[in-house]
Order: C-alpha cells, then sequence, then structure tokens
C-alpha cells in the first residue's frame, strides 16, 4: 500500500512538471531545446565567452555585430523563441493555459518576459551595444503588457541613446497606464538632457502630467526634479498652473520646483 | 483517498515558485460567498491587508453595502449611491484624460462603465457583513480584485499600491485599461466610425477582458469567450441596474477629483452651492483643497485634511459639514496658513514631535499609508525617528507615526488620547539615522552651492555655510505641511538655521545634508553606465528591485553606496540613506570616497 502511493507520487510529480515545462513555453519547443540543442549550447558558451572576457579585460567595447550572431546559443535560442512566442498573441493557438479569458495573455507576456532577461544578462555582462538589440527591445517595449515592457526597458537601458527610443518610450511609457514603468523610463530620459531630444522630453513629460493616466501623472511628477532646470521651468511652472491644485500632482510638482528654486538659491 | 492527498502536497511543493507571486486568493482572508445580484457577488475577503476597516469606513462609509439591513432596501440604497458616484468618476476620468471629448462621447463612456461595472461584479466592493467586518470584492479565482476586477497576475505592483481595494483607485486604474481600448477602438476593422459607440464599447470591453489582442473578439462567434461578448452587450442593451435605482439624478457627496488624484483622506461635500459670504466660526474648504475656519474675519487654513482634527481640537468643537467657497467668497477675507506642528502638538495629547525617537511597546502593523497597505509588523521594543504624524480623529485623538524600519516607509498606529502611552513613547537618548541627524551629532553639508544659514528657519541671512562643510547639529526643527526639516548649527562664529530638505519625501533631503559616518568607504557606479536597477540576489536570474542607483553620467544626485557582502562576480550594496539596497555586478562599480 505504501509502495503504490510512492510509485503514485513519483507518477504525479512527474505529469505535473511535464505540464508546467510544456505549458511555460510555445508548442512544440520543449523537446528541441532539452534533447537537441543542450550539448551544442554548451560548447558554443564555453568558446565564444573566453574571447569576450578577453575583450573587457582588456576594457574594449565588444564587436556587438559578431557578438550577437556568434554568441551563446542560449541568447539566439531566447531570440529565436520570443518571435515565435510573439505571435502567439494574436494566433492564440500556442500551448497556454485558457483557465480564463487573461489566463492566456499573462502567459504568453512572461514567456517574453524571461526570454527577454535572459538576453539582457547576456548583454550586460558582455557590454554588447548593436543595433539589433535595440531594435529587439523596441519592438518588446510596444507590446502591452507590463510586465513585457518593463523586460524590455531593461534591455534598451543597455544600449546608446537614440531618436527611436526615445520616441518609444513616450509612446509606449508616458502614454501606458502601467506607473510601475515611470521610474524606470524617467531615469532612461535622464540620459536625453542637454541633447537633441531635450525639449521633446519636456513636452511630453508635461503632457503626460496634464492627460495622461492619473497614477501616471502622479508618478511622473515624484520623479521630476532632476528634469527642471533654468531652461525647462517655465514649462513645467505652466503646468503646474493648469492642474488640480486638488491633486498629488500638484504637491509634488510644486515641492519639485520649490526644491529647485530653493537650490538655485542655496536655501 | 490516501494516494490523493500525498499527490496534492506534491503538485503544491512543485507549483511553489510560480504559486507565490500569482497564487489564486493571494492575501484572501475571511473569504466570504454572495450571490450573483447587484451589490452581492461572490465572492469577497477582508480589506485588512490592503486597507485599513477604520479608513473604509470613515471615507466610504455611503458606498459599503451592509449585510445586516434588509436586503431590498439596502440594494436600492447602495445602487442609487454607487450609480450617482460612478457618473462622477466617468466624466471625470474623460475630461481629465480628453479635454475635447463632446457630451455624446461622455454619455457614451458613463453607460459604457456601467455595462462594465455589471458584467465584472454586478456592481459589488464594499460589502459589510454580519461580523460587521468590511470586505471587498473578489473573482477570477480570487485574480480579479474590486469592482473592475483589477487582474493581480499583470498589476500586481498596482495592487499593493492600493488599486485593489480602494474604491475609487480601483475604478480610476480600470478605466486607465478601459479608455486605452476606448481610445484605439475606433481604428479597428470592427468599428466603422468614432462615434459608433455601441461598436466601440463592445470592443473597449473585449480587450478589457480578454487583453488587447481580443479588441474584435466580440465580432467572432466561435471564439472561446465568446459567450462572454454576448452576456456583455445583453447587459448593456438592457441596462438592469436602473431597476433599483430610485433616483437616476442623486447626487453624490464623495469628491471625486480629491479621491481621483490620489489625495487621502478626502471630505465629503456639502450639496449646498458655494458660498459668497463667508461665516464667523465656520468651517470651509477653497480652491487650493485647504481646510479654513474663520477666526476674527481671517481664514485660518490648514493643508491636510486630517489637520482639521487639530483645528477642531483648539476649538473644542466639531464642525458638522465642510461649505464650499466661492471664488467671490473666497477672496472676501485674509487667509493665513497654520503650521501644523504647533497646531497639532499644542492640541493633541501626548502626541510625540516629527524627527523625535520613538520606541513602540507592542508589535504594532506597518502600513504604506495610515489607512492603506499592511507592509509589516514592528516589533515591541524597537526604536526609530519620527518622520511625520497624522491625527486621524478629533474625539479620541488617534494618531499615526510615519517611520522607516530598514527600507520599508510607512505609518504605526499609536493610540488615542487615553492610551497612547501604551503603544509608543518617546525617547530621551537619540540613536544614529542615516538620512536626519539628532542634535549632538554630525552633519556634513553636500548641496553642491553650499546651504544659507539662517537667523531663524526660512529667516534673514547670517552665512554661506559652503559644501563640504562638517557643523555640529545644536537642534532640530521641522515646519510645515512637508515637514521641512531645519539644522540649528554654529558658523564662522555665529548661530543660525540651514535649510536640509522635507521629510514627506525622505529622497531630498539627502541631496542637501548627510550625516556623518566615520569610517565608511564609500562606491558608486561606473560612469559607463547610467544607471543600474539592483536585484534582488547574486545572478542573472534574480529579479530587480523598484529602485536604481545613479552615476555621473545622469543628472541630479549620484548615488553612494558600501559593499556589505561579496559573492563571486556580484556585490550586495547598500545607499547611504539606506533607502536602497541590492545586488549589483561588481564590475559596474568604482570607489569613491572614504570617510
Amino acid at each position: 500500500m505504501t509502495k503504490t502511493k510512492i510509485i503514485l507520487t513519483v507518477v504525479g510529480l512527474l505529469s505535473i512538471m511535464t505540464w508546467r515545462a510544456w505549458h511555460s513555453a510555445p508548442q512544440g519547443e520543449l523537446q528541441v531545446s532539452v534533447s537537441k540543442d543542450a550539448p551544442v549550447r554548451a560548447i558554443k558558451r564555453k568558446v565564444t565567452r573566453k574571447a569576450i572576457r578577453t575583450a573587457i579585460l582588456e576594457n574594449q567595447r565588444v564587436p556587438a555585430q559578431a557578438i550577437f550572431n556568434a554568441n551563446s546559443a542560449g541568447e539566439n535560442d531566447a531570440k529565436g523563441r520570443l518571435d515565435e512566442t510573439l505571435k502567439c498573441y494574436t494566433s492564440e493557438a500556442c500551448n497556454f493555459p485558457k483557465t480564463d479569458p487573461k489566463s492566456y495573455h499573462f502567459a504568453v507576456g512572461q514567456a517574453l518576459k524571461k526570454d527577454l532577461m535572459q538576453i539582457h544578462g547576456q548583454v550586460v555582462r558582455e557590454k554588447q551595444v548593436s543595433s539589433d538589440i535595440q531594435s529587439l527591445a523596441l519592438k518588446f517595449l510596444a507590446v502591452n503588457d507590463g510586465h513585457v515592457k518593463a523586460a524590455a526597458l531593461h534591455l534598451l537601458s543597455t544600449q546608446p541613446e537614440s531618436e527611436e527610443s526615445v520616441q518609444s518610450i513616450i509612446q509606449n511609457i508616458l502614454r501606458y497606464h502601467d506607473s510601475a514603468l515611470i521610474q524606470h523610463a524617467m531615469l532612461e530620459l535622464l540620459r536625453y538632457m542637454g541633447g537633441p531630444y531635450e525639449e521633446e522630453v519636456h513636452r511630453s513629460l508635461n503632457q503626460a502630467i496634464r492627460t495622461g493616466a492619473p497614477f501616471v501623472s502622479r508618478e511622473i511628477t515624484h520623479y521630476i526634479e532632476p528634469f527642471l532646470t533654468e531652461q525647462s521651468l517655465s514649462f513645467y511652472q505652466d503646468t503646474l498652473n493648469t492642474i488640480s491644485q486638488n491633486s498629488v500632482s500638484y504637491k509634488n510638482l510644486k515641492n519639485s520646483i520649490e526644491e529647485f528654486s530653493r537650490k538655485q538659491n542655496a536655501a | 483517498m490516501g494516494t490523493i492527498k500525498v499527490i496534492l502536497i506534491g503538485m503544491v511543493l512543485v507549483s511553489g515558485s510560480f504559486a507565490q507571486a500569482f497564487e489564486p486568493w493571494w492575501q484572501c482572508k475571511g473569504k466570504l460567498g454572495g450571490e450573483w445580484n447587484f451589490a452581492r457577488s461572490p465572492s469577497i475577503c477582508l480589506v485588512d491587508h490592503m486597507q485599513d476597516q477604520s479608513f473604509v469606513r470613515r471615507q466610504y462609509d455611503d458606498i459599503i453595502f451592509d449585510d445586516s439591513v434588509i436586503r431590498g432596501e439596502e440594494r436600492v440604497r447602495y445602487m442609487t449611491e454607487l450609480n450617482a458616484l460612478a457618473a462622477d468618476v466617468a466624466h471625470f476620468y474623460l475630461q481629465r484624460r480628453k479635454p475635447s471629448a463632446g457630451s455624446a462621447e461622455h454619455e457614451a463612456f458613463y453607460q459604457g462603465l456601467l455595462a462594465l461595472m455589471h458584467q465584472e461584479t454586478f456592481w459589488s466592493h464594499y460589502r459589510k457583513g454580519t461580523d460587521d467586518s468590511i470586505r471587498y470584492m473578489r473573482g477570477d479565482e480570487g485574480h480579479g480584485h474590486g469592482i473592475m476586477q483589477v487582474d493581480d497576475r499583470s498589476h500586481q505592483t498596482a495592487l499593493l499600491q492600493g488599486r485593489g481595494a480602494d474604491l475609487i483607485y480601483n475604478m480610476i486604474y480600470g478605466l486607465d485599461v478601459f479608455f486605452e481600448e476606448w481610445e484605439r477602438a475606433p481604428v479597428q476593422s470592427c468599428v466603422s466610425s468614432a462615434t459608433n459607440y455601441v461598436s466601440r464599447t463592445r470592443s473597449a470591453w473585449s480587450a478589457y477582458n480578454g487583453g488587447p489582442g481580443s479588441i474584435c473578439r466580440w465580432t467572432n462567434p466561435n471564439s472561446v469567450h465568446a459567450s462572454k461578448d454576448i452576456a456583455f452587450f445583453d447587459k448593456f442593451k438592457k441596462k438592469s441596474w436602473r431597476n433599483y435605482i430610485d433616483d437616476m439624478n442623486h447626487i453624490s457627496r464623495f469628491d471625486i477629483q480629491c479621491l481621483a488624484e490620489g489625495k487621502r483622506p478626502c471630505a465629503s461635500l456639502d450639496e449646498s452651492s458655494p458660498t459668497d459670504d463667508p461665516q464667523e466660526g465656520e468651517l470651509y474648504k477653497n480652491s487650493l483643497g485647504q481646510h479654513c475656519i474663520v477666526k476674527d474675519r481671517i481664514f485660518q487654513c490648514v493643508n491636510l485634511l486630517d489637520d482639521v482634527n487639530c483645528l477642531q481640537l483648539r476649538e473644542n468643537r466639531i464642525f458638522d459639514f465642510v461649505k464650499s467657497l466661492s471664488k467671490t467668497g473666497e477672496q472676501k477675507l485674509p487667509k493665513t496658513s497654520l503650521d501644523r506642528h504647533n497646531l497639532c502638538l499644542n492640541n493633541t495629547t501626548g502626541l510625540i514631535p516629527v524627527t523625535a525617537n520613538l520606541k513602540i511597546h507592542k508589535n504594532i502593523n506597518l502600513r504604506r499609508t495610515p489607512d492603506g497597505e499592511l507592509l509589516t509588523t514592528l516589533k515591541s521594543g524597537e526604536e526609530f525617528k519620527s518622520l511625520d504624524f497624522r491625527v486621524t480623529t478629533t474625539k479620541d485623538q488617534k494618531r499615526y507615526y510615519r517611520v522607516k524600519s530598514g527600507t520599508i516607509d510607512g505609518y504605526l498606529y499609536a493610540g488615542s488620547a487615553v492610551d497612547y502611552g501604551q503603544w509608543v513613547s518617546e525617547m530621551e537618548v537619540p540613536f544614529p539615522d542615516p538620512v536626519v541627524a539628532s542634535a549632538g551629532s554630525f552633519i556634513q553639508v553636500v548641496a553642491p552651492s553650499g546651504i544659507n544659514m539662517r537667523r531663524t528657519p526660512g529667516g534673514a541671512f547670517v552665512s554661506l555655510v559652503p559644501n563640504g562643510n562638517v557643523r555640529e547639529v545644536i537642534s532640530v526643527r521641522t515646519s510645515g505641511s512637508e515637514n521641512y526639516l531645519y539644522y540649528e548649527i554654529e558658523h564662522a562664529g555665529r548661530r543660525g538655521f540651514i535649510y536640509s530638505g522635507f521629510l514627506s519625501d525622505l529622497t531630498s533631503v539627502p541631496s542637501w545634508t548627510v550625516p556623518v559616518v566615520q569610517s565608511v568607504t564609500w562606491s558608486q557606479l561606473v560612469p559607463a553606465v547610467p544607471f543600474r536597477f539592483l536585484r534582488q540576489c547574486a545572478g542573472d536570474s534574480c529579479a530587480f528591485r523598484m529602485n536604481a542607483i545613479r552615476s555621473t553620467a545622469l543628472l541630479g544626485r549620484v548615488d553612494q553606496v558600501r559593499v556589505v557582502d561579496v559573492q563571486g562576480e556580484w556585490s550586495l550594496v547598500e545607499s547611504r540613506d539606506l533607502q536602497k539596497k541590492g545586488w549589483i555586478l561588481t564590475v559596474e562599480l568604482e570607489q569613491g570616497s572614504k570617510q
């Protein structure tokens, strides 16, 4: 009787583990990554990482395209999977759980996030800079899932500033409703201060404070102080005069403007 | 039977890592059922983890369904009140997001909200059970929160910030999603034009329910969720909620702008029109959101609604109504702002000032706001520095203090006028704090252009204390609604006060002064990395924390950190103000100053 219980438990556990692995990835992927690719991936990593480490020790920026194409199978697996998984949103044909109307889309987002973060880890460690990585980040920044956007922002942060990036952050984060992304987005936008897109950044931040989602507006005003300069101050003072005084955004913005003025005058 | 149990235990163990963050019925205690009818949908869970019971009663009393009242009557009362509130919320929201929207769009958006509330939860949110406890609506295996069913798998951070339980936050957050789809709908193939509001509503709801990819789902009869789209449209057409509303023109007493724009608490509005003629001894609310009493023909105002309790204690009376003022009425009398520190400390029994050191005498819950999410439970005997106080009731003078426990910042309850000593007491011997210094300790000026020393806080200029200067603190003062911090010091042979940020946002203080800590080597991010979010553990697969440290590459303050642990290629770092702690690749750090 006890022996039967143990056997049934082991069978149960194995079934559940297989079910979870299967459900956390697009259909058909499981067999490939487990049975075929694994040994090959290990060999590739060993060779390429050594070369990259040498370059890092010599304080060189690693030639991006070469790494992005030739490097670890793990990263390329993740990149390939991303495109496949992205299609799952529209096809609704992948083997993600459909236990309720939101479960499928949520699971797709989690799978995308996982792969994006895997790529991010690799890119940070190997200091990769490439237009391919930037494009990848921008593509997923446009996905309407806060988890995916957060991972895409992390990836985008590893790359240099660009017009496409700043426009995408404005369009896909400031005009979106997820205030949990705002702190990160604003750190990213700070990189554009003093450059050709600074005015565009100020205009968009002001617009989001005025007519953005209320929680987003509030969060922007919480992190606004580093954006206040002698040149930009009038933008924000105008906005302060147009938003409701009976709001947390007003209070935050007013505090930041006053604090900026105090700093200008040593209090 | 025994075998099934063993297998189930196995399932729990295997799914543990995933369940931790997104488990069904997350943080649901005291679950109760209900019925598939307006206001009483199953299931409901206690609000306690997300909100304080007493706050919900004070703020939302009119909109709590009471199970102990005759069902039919209570339903009519509740529905009439909720309809008026929903109208205000819908119009406020659309006006804020889309000032150009016309009256037809406003009406359609409002009707869309009513149908959405029906489809998602039968207009159910707060309910008081026969045990007198307040619960709030959950659904979808517990993943859906509140009247708008905000899903904890997609919006867990938002829910932790109160958007699950707090009724208005929940409605606003739900509308954020609905509005995004509402705006996307007109360019979809399934919507003929922006003014086809029926198609627009159906599209917005399909996407609200199934995600952005489902925006035209309602046109596909073969969709696995087609029955849901049909059910929504049926509700939209029939508008059966009208059967339970006895006055469609009922006016809500909730100050929606105040609640929706994030203030807590917000006063109920007097239904009378704004007055041009303020009367001696009455309480008014002005256009700045301040509450002002007329005394000796002067408006004496406080910024925080909680501070009205201190005003009432001073006047020894409780105002039944807050009256609203017209522009003319507002300009009729001169105005003065009362300092909350003097007002509350002089009129509340045993209230402890901001920056004093506290010792707690019970295990006390720490909440994000006095009314908000439960963060942790502090242990009896622990000591903290008070960063704010709130007096939340007049009659029994209930009070809360804001403290920081490690990286967690929140409010603890500290008793009433009769038992405050059993909860918290003031310590006479100060302890070192990473942000706010105490009298007798030393601070260093870190503001790049130095800080002006003044005769009194904000008063006449005495001399400039340059950047890098280290001074002993003679005394600590706070003033104003933001708890502005001032240190009394001596400099160049003279005594005076220097400003040092405001405690309502702790991050402002370290950009002015920092307490001096001996023998610490500080590091910072290499300039090649503009900023980096810290991780929860050492490894690429570890999640990011919500805080980032910044290098000299960005404008603003540079974060100095102390390495407290090393594991392989990773370092555990802690910022100078202890606000940020987490793991980072060691190669991304460089050594800074030693102090």
